[in-house]
């Protein structure tokens, strides 16, 4: 339903990271996203079969306000040297974390 | 009727948009597009007069930066249309009076200067701005108000001189007349006008709400012989430095995309008078740097010179280099609080340059005592750099020489793991207990391992036995619990997650929630980073009380780590987060509260309405409960911290004075500014208990280095 997920993503403080380093870290990815406010959780998003990381994560800030402020002034910068591009999510589900890789 | 609405709309849209977009970039003048403008607002001022003069009036406050286009636009209109014009000037005068009785001083000011100029373009009689500026100087004559009230008076007439100021001192020097000779030909048009007089005005009166803009330091960190070729930057206290430092400080306060704001800054139009580079990094420091807080969010300055470097990629990167520089050559003077900024922007920085830095420039540092400034700083910043990176890589981009500032490799220093000597006690308790984790073993499985170790008993005032904190329990149980989720904060966090009742059970008192934090501390003693989330998520999940971390960043155990970044980052955390809940609490109060008087207006009647106001009341109760005991928590808070800085302080300066040394050691010099810094970033909360701090521990027996402090915090505000 194209409305009920419109209306998620506007009350979402979720956001999707996608460009990430294989090698880059939770710690890294909450040490630079902590710098817009207090980050409730991150998940790593991880190859299907392997079960290791494979470039993007979930992150939710307990504010929807400092989730818009990561997208302002972090989304587009670099991390670990790779240029990082994060987007609204309406939200993590379980399973959602399984790339392919 | 509704194809009306729509149309009335979209003309109202196109209005507002010709209006704020006026005097971007065009291939013709500005004034022809000007006179344009003013001429289809002439058209429309017939139907759509209010509409034009809100938009307008919108632009004076929110365009700051274009306030001359905006003068010569209702100047224009002026000539054209006399009624518009007075119309305008009134709008002005009645919400200049609003924004002063909601405490929005600096939109009063931007009308103040707003309307200075308007005498420029002759809409606003010269001698009825002599009297608004004499009611503003009078109020700051008037007895009984706070210092602040005055400076904020003066400063706005100050601020618009250099509007006013020409036309209002009759000494025009020659080179005066040149440039208003050229600027004649196009003012003429409007000289015929027929000009207001301003409304009388006078500034409401002070009351114990109102808050004034709190005192501001200029700053200045170039001057003409840090610029080597170009136009020469106009001295430290000139009116062109400081009117260009209004502009694009302004600039940075209207422009809050980071590519918008860094294409608005190269793209000043006075840019090639001024050597602009260089004024765009001083004022985005000094955005930076402002206190109490930044002038914007901190972030927001990081991502804005990186957008600026990828702009101006020929010219930014040097000059903010050689701005680094200078300040890492001041650090030793600088203000605590704008050191830990200048760290955190540095560190974000270079993340994004591979790290690559002049560093063999900055080798004097591995020479200096570990605790003079220059060390220490470098020391926190690869703290940072260490957090957003990783420890091989930090080895292999700085110079040898700099190992011993880089901080140790972040992994855990488990206590449970001496294979050889099997000397420590409880190494089979931890190994039982990593080999249950393992299995998933139930909860009572776990507690069961644990009981294994004998708990020291202590009898209470009734003669009934029970178990005192129990150090090595919680230590054996946090160690190998956490040593076992060291893969990351994930698995740390999933771990606290599963054994929450249990730690909750180890941890009920602030004694055993004060080893918990001990052992904690010994682990991850490498990893300060994950010493801080940890922390953060057992204050969440209220396995340790805020009172427990204050107490334990105080105790002996900590003193090593005193003076170091991430105690502190700790600590501002935890007030963070307690003022986050007491704000939060208040702003439900309100939303209940207003809801409720909303109903007993609204017409819902009969059993309906009884029915909700009951439960509104309950609720409007338990809110108003919770609200109070967070504040009186939050205000706790501050007195615990407050009160173990006057201890600790006191006892050091005593203790050098009995010694016949000199107390200003660098350890008191970091100290006293981390006491400083409470007030700093809390002023807002601390200000609320002045009455209660004044009487139980800023008094006339509290030493008078430390009352210093208190009564610097209590000027920001008198």
């Amino acid at each position: 339903n194209m409305t009920e997920q419109e209306k998620r993503l506007r009350l979402s403080s979720t956001l999707y990271i996608g460009n990430l380093s294989f090698f880059t870290t939770e710690e890294q990815i909450h040490e630079l996203f902590s710098k817009c406010g207090d980050i409730k959780r991150i998940i790593m998003g991880l190859d299907k079969v392997k079960k290791t990381p494979c470039g993007f994560c979930f992150l939710e800030f307990y504010r929807r306000e400092d989730a818009k402020h990561a997208l302002m002034y972090i989304s587009g910068t670099r991390l670990d040297d790779r240029i990082i591009r994060g987007d609204w999510d309406a939200g993590f589900v379980e399973g959602r974390q399984y790339g392919r890789g | 009727r509704r194809k009306a609405t729509s149309d009335q709309a979209e003309i109202e849209a196109r209005l507002e948009s010709l209006i704020t977009r006026v005097g971007e970039k065009s291939t013709s003048s500005l004034e022809s597009n000007l006179e344009g403008l003013a001429g289809v607002l002439e058209a429309d001022l017939s139907n759509y007069k209010h509409k034009i003069l809100e938009i307008l009036c919108i632009c004076a406050i929110e365009l700051p930066e274009k306030v001359t286009v905006y003068t010569t636009l209702v100047g224009l209109l002026n000539t054209k249309n006399y009624s518009a014009g007075e119309e305008l000037v009134d709008m002005l005068i009645k919400q200049m009076r609003d924004y002063m009785k909601h405490n929005e001083w600096e939109k009063s000011q931007r009308i103040v200067r707003f309307l200075s100029d308007l005498i420029n373009c002759h809409v606003v009689e010269l001698s009825s701005l002599l009297v608004l500026y004499q009611s503003f100087l009078d109020a700051s004559n008037e007895e009984g108000v706070p210092q602040v009230r005055a400076d904020f008076f003066v400063y706005a007439v100050l601020s618009s001189l250099p509007w006013s100021g020409e036309e209002l001192s009759e000494s025009k020097g020659p080179d005066l007349d040149k440039l208003l000779d050229r600027i004649d030909k196009y003012i003429s048009l409007l000289s015929n006008a027929l000009q207001h007089a301003l409304p009388p005005f006078t500034p409401p009166p002070h009351t114990d709400e109102c808050v004034y803009p709190i005192p501001r330091v200029v700053f200045r960190l170039f001057d003409a012989t840090d610029i080597p070729e170009g136009p020469a930057l106009p001295g430290s206290n000139t009116i062109n430095r400081y009117l260009v430092e209004d502009c694009l400080s302004r600039i940075l306060q209207v422009y809050l995309d980071r590519k918008d704001c860094a294409a608005q800054l190269v793209g000043f139009h006075a840019k090639n008078r001024f050597p602009y580079h260089y004024m765009i990094i001083e004022v985005v420091f000094s955005s930076l740097f402002n206190l109490p807080d930044p002038a914007n969010l901190e972030v927001f300055h990081a991502s804005l010179l990186l957008e600026l470097c990828k702009l101006q990629p020929g010219f930014l990167p040097q000059v903010l280099a050689q701005a680094t520089e200078m300040l890492y050559e001041r650090v030793e003077h600088m203000n605590l609080t704008c050191m830990e900024r200048f760290i955190r922007w540095f560190s974000h920085h270079l993340s994004n340059f591979q790290f690559r830095w002049s560093w063999d420039e900055w080798i004097d540092c591995t020479e200096k005592e570990p605790e003079d400034a220059k060390p220490v700083f470098i020391h926190e910043v690869l703290q940072k750099c260490l957090r957003l990176s990783y420890h091989q890589r930090l080895v292999e981009t700085l110079p040898d020489k700099f190992e011993p500032l880089i901080p140790k490799e972040p992994t855990p220093v488990f206590r449970y793991i001496d294979e050889e000597t099997n000397q420590i006690p409880a190494l089979p308790i931890s190994r039982k207990l990593i080999e249950a984790f393992k299995a998933k073993a139930t909860m009572e499985q776990v507690e069961e391992i644990l009981n294994q170790i004998p708990g020291p008993k202590k009898e209470d005032n009734s003669g009934e036995v029970e178990e005192a904190a129990n150090p090595l329990k919680i230590d054996v149980f946090v160690q190998s619990l956490l040593f076992l989720g060291q893969k990351s904060f994930s698995h740390t966090f999933s771990a606290l997650a599963k054994f929450h009742p249990l730690l909750k059970k180890l941890g009920n008192t602030e004694e055993s929630q004060i080893f918990m934090l001990r052992t904690i501390r010994d682990l991850w003693q490498n990893h300060q980073q994950m010493i801080c989330v940890i922390i953060d998520k057992l204050i969440r999940t209220t396995i340790v009380s805020c009172p427990a971390v204050i107490n334990w960043i105080f105790s002996e155990h900590m003193r090593v780590h005193f003076t170091e970044g991430f105690v502190w980052e700790i600590l501002h955390g935890v007030l963070r987060k307690m003022n986050m809940e007491v704000t939060q609490l208040q702003k439900e109060l309100e939303d209940v509260k207003h809801k409720k008087s909303d109903e007993e207006d609204g017409e819902t009647s009969g059993e309906e309405y009884a029915v909700s106001n009951t439960a509104s009341e309950s609720q409007v109760e338990k809110l108003q409960e919770s609200y109070e005991a967070a504040q009186s928590e939050q205000k706790n808070l501050f007195l615990i911290i407050l009160q173990r800085f006057i201890i600790l302080l006191t006892e050091h300066i005593v203790s050098c004075e009995s010694k016949g040394t000199s107390f200003q050691t660098p350890w008191y010099n970091l100290s006293i500014q981390r006491l400083e810094q409470i007030f700093t970033l809390h002023h807002k909360q601390v200000s609320k208990y002045t009455g209660t701090l004044e009487n139980l521990l800023f008094s006339s027996d509290t030493d008078q280095n430390l009352l210093q402090v208190y009564h610097r915090f209590c000027s920001l505000r008198a």
